[in-house]
């Protein structure tokens, strides 16, 4: 594949050109994307296109900025797409069951709660995923946002603070009942 | 407890993003009891989809390996980095070149030197009904020097 090529020429990108590059993020991005859009098909179909994009755009790559966060910034943009393209769809199909599309495949580790997750924003999923399972800061996270520092340090905060009172909520009903 | 409630108030009262940035990273990020009503990292951890181990995404690799050699097949190669900048840099040169001749050209029409000829036309006909000097009827004498394109009108206070 070209991607050996593409990986002498070019700074900043990991060893291995593209094949390197799926190797070392594939895993991450696909946990990321499934967290963003709550469903593996989705996410993988995300993913799939954020790679072509990486690989088309490879020479547009900054080498000033970390690697990892532009290919976060591509499936996260790629993700959003897709949440749009499907609002568009139930709505012209009129499924107005404000269904969000974790439930029928919950992923690999079967770990994301539906009811949670959903009354959260993409943005919020987003700027939660990638503060738990990357690490990431307010400021990394504002890179792949595309916002300021302040404004993912507040999008993080309500995501944190919304699931936590949803958790709350749902223990006592359990215990209500 | 009390800092707590009133910073609850002040993030609440004024929904703008720096001002609550200020509050979160001044007190909440750091007061254990503020911690407490947000969701932990271990708890986000639990929630979400952690990166995936290499067999739990194996068959999605195959297809996304084949997918990216069709792309590449498919793809005309180009060549990153000093030639895609070097094509920019003679793309923009090209366009500033082009304008520079587009204004040369402008400016090089709109300057043109009309011809006297067509600017200084003699009237084929001239004609004055009455002159007044002051409110009163003057006196007027026209005069053409011969073979010259001017005429010049002298006007005199009536006695």
């Amino acid at each position: 594949m070209g991607g050996q090529k593409q990986e002498e020429i070019t700074p900043g990108v990991p060893q291995g050109g593209i094949d390197g590059v799926v190797d070392l993020y594939g895993g991450q991005v696909l946990a990321f994307a499934v967290n963003v859009l709550g469903n593996r098909e989705d996410a993988e179909d995300a993913v799939q296109e954020s790679f072509i994009q990486v690989f088309r755009n490879l020479g547009s790559y900054d080498p000033g900025r970390s690697f990892k966060t532009w290919i976060f910034t591509i499936v996260y943009r790629r993700c959003l797409d897709m949440l749009k393209k499907k609002k568009r769809f139930r709505a012209a199909l009129e499924k107005a069951k404000h269904e969000f599309p974790v439930s029928s495949n919950p992923g690999p580790a079967g770990a994301v709660p539906a009811e949670v997750l959903k009354a959260i924003s993409a943005r919020e999923r987003t700027a939660l995923s990638l503060w738990a399972n990357e690490g990431y800061s307010a400021r990394e996270i504002s890179g792949v946002l595309s916002c300021s520092e302040s404004t993912a340090r507040v999008v993080l905060f309500n995501a944190r603070k919304k699931i936590r009172a949803l958790l709350e909520n749902h223990h006592a009903s359990l215990q209500n009942s | 407890m009390l800092r707590c409630k009133i910073v609850e108030f002040l993030f609440d009262a004024l929904p703008i993003g720096v001002w609550r940035a200020f509050l979160i990273r001044r007190h909440i990020d750091g007061c254990p009891a503020c911690q407490k009503k947000i969701l932990s990292l271990e708890e986000a951890r639990s929630l979400l989809v952690g990166p995936l181990d290499p067999d739990e995404w194996a068959g999605f690799k195959m297809r996304l390996r084949s997918r990216m050699a069709n792309e590449a097949a498919d793809r005309v190669p180009v060549v990153y980095g000093k030639p895609a900048k070097l094509w920019r840099w003679a793309s923009s040169a090209a366009i500033v070149l082009m304008l520079v001749a587009a204004g040369f050209w402008l400016l090089r029409e709109t300057g043109k030197e009309v011809p006297v000829a067509d600017r200084i036309r003699p009237p084929e006909r001239f004609e004055l009904d009455y002159i007044r000097v002051g409110g009163q009827p003057a006196g007027a004498y026209i005069y053409q020097p011969q073979g010259a394109a001017i005429i010049i009108v002298w006007a005199e206070k009536a006695p």
